[in-house]
């Protein structure tokens, strides 16, 4: 069973992502803050982490670029999905090594075709 | 022009001023030296012509007498005319051919009279002498006989003289005031420059804050002028609007944040839902299962759209305080019914984030002034306030309490209110992180959020409106609000007259 982390501090975004994706059959779990996210990664090696930009703490794009620096999670993809819609955002986000770029609101069709076409 | 070409011009104008004072004054001292000099030359020669013919009739000697007297004309150029006479002879005289003779001279046959030395040196014997003579007269008496010894300098002469002295110091002044003039001037524009500097730079920092850039600061040169005191002010002003600024931003970021988060949430619910429906319509058995979670997402749905709601009202009343339109309308009332109102709204959402809801209300409260629909929505902020900022765990209590006004919320000494007018004083008090000190006085400004105080909250971000909202109506009721926090947790309460 695929392990998903889910980083965001919007409970909403959480419950919504956690109904179409354990449907589906993937493991989720949640974090509200990037610190605890990396107290989560600390014991867990998720297949996917999907990341809010804005976070209480430190920005997501951070927290991919300290989880893009570990050896233990490449082969874990990251995806952002966030309310932030700027060109120049998703390429930062490219260029940090994420796998996908989400806008919010959640589109569920695209959203569960394109995660599971990315943990095949 | 600008203030360093006028000052140096003033400075320049003030110099000329005192050149031209300090030359008039020289000139004037040195033309009256001069003409002192010139009759202590007189004088000087009238001496001794006394002292030569002293000596001369003394040893009978008429020629010695008569080869000075002659010599002097030669010596001296501003003499006119020198002689010596004892009354009844002429013994010497500066025209060789008038001594010796006897008086009286007759001038074309015209006698002369002897006591008048200016008609018989001047206009009898030289009626061609136009200016006037100045003489000086010495009387020498020997062996009983008085001598006259006379000395005439030509005024012409010695006024020529005096002239060509002057305008040699005349000159000489003006090349020094020229020297002095340009130096000064250059001094001037120095001093003006110096002066004007200061205000220059504070004019560029101006226009560069005028344009939009506020990182701009004056240092501070520890001046304790007018410029000194410009610069400390340029810098508290700029401050305020880099506060100002960054109140702007965080407000626009919050308004953009309290807009789309639950809009974003209300259209994600709503996918879901179609999703979920599309599902069903698939797979019609799976409906009954699916039907709670379908149903619990609707609750969510109005959730968000009262949160905006919510917020939106937030910004009417913010604007509405802001023209000054924000009224309450108050009516004798009782603030325990609302204070057990706002506890039952709120006990489940504490039981669900593991907060112990307390309330301790002191004996029986009078009836005060409320407007209890407003009064419900300061508690209700209140106490969304502190579950936002209290961790599992940690408890919130709300404490109501007749006190004397003013007589002091517990921490800050305060005078003690001797008119004994009775307040009702409500207090949210919680566990949380704690506000540090500097922060607490600014909370209750608008759009104020203490720094670093998300990472900590529990739940939406909030617009910074909240507490602005929540002074203006506790004031609106003539009371008054404050904000404790002791390094651990925090108190927030507000003060009615009873």
């Amino acid at each position: 069973m695929k392990l998903i982390l889910i980083v965001d501090d919007e409970q909403d975004y959480v419950n919504i992502m956690v109904q179409l994706l354990e449907p589906e059959g993937y493991k989720t779990l949640a974090a509200g803050t990037v610190k605890d996210a990396l107290h989560l990664l600390e014991v867990v090696t998720p297949d996917m982490l999907i990341v809010d930009w804005n976070l209480p703490d430190r920005t997501g794009l951070e927290l991919v670029k300290e989880v893009r620096a570990q050896k233990k999670f490449r082969k874990t993809r990251v995806v952002m999905n966030t309310i932030r819609d700027s060109e120049s955002d998703q390429v930062a986000a490219y260029l940090e090594d994420a796998d996908l770029y989400f806008t919010k609101p959640i589109k569920p069709e695209i959203f569960l075709g394109k995660i599971k076409k990315l943990l095949e | 022009m600008s203030i360093k070409f006028k000052l140096a011009l003033v400075i320049d104008a003030l110099l000329l001023l005192a050149l031209l004072l300090f030359g008039a004054i020289a000139y004037n001292n040195q033309k009256a030296l001069l003409l002192r000099q010139a009759t202590e030359s007189r004088e000087s020669t009238v001496q001794s012509l006394a002292n030569v013919t002293e000596e001369s009739v003394s040893a009978e000697d008429d020629a010695l007498l008569m080869a000075y007297t002659a010599d002097l004309k030669r010596i001296i150029k501003e003499l006119d005319t020198a002689y010596v006479s004892d009354g009844k002879y002429i013994l010497a005289h500066t025209e060789l051919s008038l001594a010796p003779r006897q008086l009286p001279l007759s001038s074309q046959g015209a006698p002369v009279r002897t006591h008048s030395s200016r008609l018989l040196v001047r206009e009898r014997l030289r009626p061609e002498a136009e200016h006037g003579v100045s003489y000086s007269r010495k009387r020498v008496t020997v062996r009983g006989r008085p001598y006259d010894a006379v000395v005439g300098y030509s005024d012409e002469a010695v006024a020529g003289n005096v002239r060509r002295a002057l305008d040699r110091t005349a000159v000489t002044l003006m090349k020094a005031g020229a020297l002095a003039l340009l130096a000064g001037t250059l001094l001037a524009f120095w001093i003006a420059g110096r002066m004007t500097s200061p205000i220059r730079a504070l004019l560029e920092a101006f226009s560069a804050t005028g344009e939009g850039d506020l990182n701009r600061s004056m240092a501070d040169t520890g001046r304790r002028d007018e410029v000194g005191a410009l610069n400390r002010e340029f810098n508290r002003m700029v401050s305020r609007l880099r506060e100002l600024d960054e109140l702007k931003k965080d407000f626009v970021s919050s308004v953009t944040h309290e807009l789309k988060s639950p809009l974003g949430a209300i259209e994600s619910y709503l996918e879901l839902m179609e999703y979920e429906v599309a599902q069903a319509a698939k797979a019609p058995a799976s409906w009954p299962a699916r039907l709670p979670k379908f149903l619990e997402n609707i609750s969510f749905v109005k959730q968000n759209s009262g949160r905006l709601l919510g917020f939106i009202t937030s910004l009417l009343d913010a604007a509405k305080i802001e023209k000054g339109k924000f009224e309450v309308s108050r009516k004798p009332a009782a603030i325990e019914p609302l204070i057990e109102a706002v506890v039952r709204l709120f006990s489940e959402k504490a039981r669900g984030a593991g907060v112990e809801l307390k309330t301790d209300v002191q004996g029986k409260l009078p009836q005060a002034l409320l407007d209890s629909e407003r009064i419900t929505q300061v508690l209700t902020n209140l106490l969304s306030n502190a579950l936002k900022f209290t961790p599992s765990g940690g408890t919130i209590t709300l404490a109501a309490a007749l006190v004397r006004e003013g007589s002091g919320t517990g921490g800050q000494a305060r005078p003690v209110d001797l008119s004994g007018r009775r307040a009702l004083r409500v207090t949210v008090e919680d566990t949380g992180p704690g506000i540090p000190r500097e922060d607490l006085g600014k909370l209750f400004q608008k759009f104020y959020q203490a720094p670093g105080s998300r990472a900590g909250a529990i739940g939406p971000k909030g617009t910074g409106l909240g507490l602005y909202i929540v002074r203006s109506i506790v004031e609106a009721h003539g009371g008054k609000v404050f904000a404790e926090s002791y390094g651990r947790g925090s108190r927030f309460g507000f003060e009615l007259p009873a």
